[in-house]
């Protein structure tokens, strides 16, 4: 018969150093949590585009480089649903060009992208606004026609 | 015919490798049962297997000894915070130093007196998340409520455990910084605007309208902690490099990121760094913590820092906050929420108890060698390297070169089909659309048994008597069970071969689990994890020994499934 072996390294133990066994998590009784679905468009989205005179210029600091901006262009995403606040960031694309700075509006039912290079928007690029690179959050809005910017 | 006799027959060489075998982690049993020779190989060289079976070691997380004492701190002064990221640069005025704290305490209670001594310091930091509860108790992002979220008190289940233990436990406010783009480098500002503040409260000498004298000389200023979820996960990781950079000279000795995004692509390459992920993230759902992980220790200084993963299938990206109720998940077979908690509680509180108060026994539960089944069901798959290493490939070539391997040697192919290096990115250049990493790796499939890959080893190598354990990252790659049948977990050998010729194998059942592809439809993954072999395995258990002074070859032999796709990544030795 083949001779056995047995090797047995070195035992971990120590790690109960408490003297409470089997501690449970405290937590008041709740409802069953409520349902996030943040992996979907946002439900009828539409975008509305106004130029905007600054009351104040705006210092940007871009690539190290600063400098004053007056006009922007604001890309405002609206939508029936609340827009939820992921760890994803929202990101407005226009054609090529990711417009990144936002902020809530309207109980979260707005999403408002600045714009400092206004030139940079092609009049009939394709706009959609998705959180990261989550695809599924993908949502199509109307392209942006340069002739129907609002002005402010 | 058969070969000379191994090493191991000889009496000191036996009594080192029983020395060695007493050393290691592993467990390894020669014995298997009869139905298992099939598997020798068909030459004189008889493969031999191993059983591996994790010790089970209690909760790192049962409450320790100290009583509990907790308060809290949003100071009247407010902040201004400006970062430069991601090309940009930020500015946030009216930051609020806003934390609760959890801290042994001569008696329970809020406000108490401290305990006697230093106790290290752990920070917690939430992510990005609505800051008001509106009138129907949703959280968010305004207008102003005058009902703040607090975000912080999402991690208070393990803050109270820490302090248990001997840590003063604080966790940060951050709503200032939410709703907001990025911020991650501003995050890192605000955790060291902290850290100022507890250097100073440790002070005697420094004015403290806060604590009137409370945490002077209690708080072990070279022994923090940094904790972080979602952005904050990221956040600590700038917060550690700024601190480096800036030379602010607060001892970070640990971070930990929970489900952490990824904006910055920070590099860590000295500290301590354990990420948990949720496999069910609906938010964070490309696992951008797995790319922090693998750029953490970077070639240039790998030696210099331990990095460990879990990847924690059914969890969602909220539930690691008691405050974030809302499930986003997305996948099957999913963990409650107190169930994916009670791993963060117990895995944070290894790491904080291994790194922070010299715990040596925690360090197990993240190789491997030790499981927590009170954590069951939960099922969590691991990555660990150890900063002593010796790289055998991480197929990173340049351009890509399967049969080259990062110590110079061969690799050789035997009827892998596909076979090479690829990107394990979702970012172009892989295989398929199923990796988030940030790696190179080896794709090797078969549909036959009989296929090998072989390592060589070179001679200025060959003795890896240094080591404990031969290693190497693996996942299953999801291809809609083409190769990878659904749901069934994936085994091979691995063997190493000495430079006399002999060889033996293991087979990696034995020790551990290959998974399938956690069950999310429509977006599944392919994570690597890592899988240690010891080295004792190998040789100890023959009466004819492999040498490990004179390692040649290490071999993958894929003749457990008669099909099979697998990705590979950072072949070692390792401790």
């Amino acid at each position: 018969m083949r001779q056995r072996l047995l090797c047995i390294s070195l035992v971990i133990v120590g790690l109960n150093l408490g003297p409470f066994a089997g501690a449970q998590e405290k937590q008041p009784p709740k409802e069953k949590p409520s349902t996030a679905y943040l992996r979907q468009p946002l439900k009828e989205a539409r975008l509305e585009v106004q130029r905007v005179r600054l009351k104040k210029p705006a210092e940007v600091i871009e690539q190290g480089v600063k400098r004053e901006v007056t006009v922007v262009l604001e890309f405002r995403v609206t939508s029936s649903q609340a827009i939820p606040a992921r760890a994803l960031d929202p990101v407005l694309k226009v054609g090529e060009v990711p417009v990144r700075e936002y902020r809530y509006e309207d109980h979260d039912h707005a999403l408002v992208f600045t714009l400092y290079d206004p030139e940079r928007a092609k009049d009939g690029a394709a706009v959609y606004l998705q959180f990261g690179n989550d695809a599924s959050s993908r949502t199509e809005l109307q392209s942006f026609r340069a002739s129907a910017v609002k002005e402010n | 015919m058969n070969r000379s006799r191994g090493v191991f027959y000889k009496p000191p060489f036996f009594a080192a490798a029983l020395i060695l075998s007493l050393l290691s982690s592993a467990v390894c049993v020669a014995a298997f049962p009869p139905g298992d020779d099939e598997h020798r190989h068909d030459d004189d060289h008889e493969g031999r297997l191993c059983r591996h079976k994790p010790e089970t070691v209690s909760d790192p997380s049962q409450p320790g000894l100290h009583k509990v004492a907790t308060s809290t701190y949003n100071l009247p002064n407010t902040i201004t915070i400006t970062a430069t990221e991601g090309g940009g640069t930020t500015t946030d005025t009216n930051v609020h130093l806003w934390a609760v704290v959890y801290y042994p305490g001569i008696s329970s209670g809020a406000n108490k007196p401290v305990a006697p001594g230093k106790h290290p310091l752990v920070v917690y930091l939430h992510g990005n998340h609505g800051i008001w509860i509106d009138s129907g108790g949703n959280h968010t992002c305004g207008p102003p409520t005058g009902n703040p979220v607090p975000n912080h008190e999402g991690y208070n289940y393990i803050l109270e455990r820490l302090a248990s233990h001997g840590f003063i436990a604080v966790s940060i406010n951050a709503n200032d910084l939410n709703c907001k783009w990025g911020r991650i480098v501003a995050r890192g500002k605000l955790i060291l605007q902290h850290l100022s503040l507890w250097k100073d409260w440790n002070d005697p000498t420094k004015p403290d309208p806060t604590f009137h004298g409370r945490f002077h000389h209690h708080v072990d200023m070279d022994r923090i902690g940094l904790a972080g979820h979602s952005r904050g996960g990221e956040g600590i990781v700038s917060a550690y490099l700024e601190n480096q950079s800036s030379g602010l000279g607060f001892h970070i000795k640990a971070l930990h990121s929970i489900s952490p995004v990824d904006f910055d692509g920070f590099i860590l390459a000295d500290v301590p760094y354990y990420v948990l992920m949720g496999a069910a993230d609906g938010d964070v759902s490309d696992f951008q913590g797995a790319r922090i992980y693998d750029r953490a220790a970077p070639r240039t200084n790998a030696h210099k820092m331990p990095k460990m993963q879990s990847y924690l299938y059914g969890a969602n990206h909220n539930w690691f906050n008691t405050v974030w109720f809302q499930d986003e998940g997305w996948g099957n077979n999913r963990l409650t929420d107190s169930q994916q908690r009670a791993v963060e509680r117990a895995m944070g509180m290894a790491f904080f108890r291994e790194y922070l108060q010299g715990m040596g026994a925690e360090h197990a539960v993240f190789t491997g060698d030790a499981a927590i089944p009170t954590l069951a069901p939960a099922q969590f798959y691991r990555s660990y390297q150890d900063p002593k290493h010796l790289t055998v490939d991480d197929f990173e070539d340049a351009p890509p070169n399967p049969l080259l391997n990062s110590l110079g040697g061969a690799n050789t192919n035997i009827s892998l089909s596909p076979f090479g290096e690829f990107s394990f990115s979702e970012f172009g250049g892989a295989f398929n659309n199923t990796f988030f990493q940030d790696t190179h790796g080896l794709i090797g499939g078969w549909n036959a048994l009989g296929t090998e890959l072989l390592l060589d080893v070179p001679a200025a190598n060959k003795d890896v008597t240094a080591y404990r354990y031969v290693s190497f990252r693996v996942t299953q790659v999801f291809d809609s069970g083409a190769l990878n049948p659904i749901g069934q977990p994936e085994d091979f050998d691995v063997g190493l071969e000495d430079t006399n010729g002999y060889s033996t194998y293991v087979k990696v059942s034995q020790f551990d689990v290959i998974p399938f592809s956690y069950d999310r439809p429509g977006f599944e993954a392919s994570m690597l994890q890592t899988i240690r072999l010891g080295l004792p395995c190998f040789s100890c258990m023959e009466h004819r020994g492999l040498d490990i002074h004179a390692i040649a070859r290490i071999h993958f032999r894929f003749n457990r499934k008669p099909t099979g796709l697998v990705g590979l990544d950072d072949v070692q030795f390792s401790r």
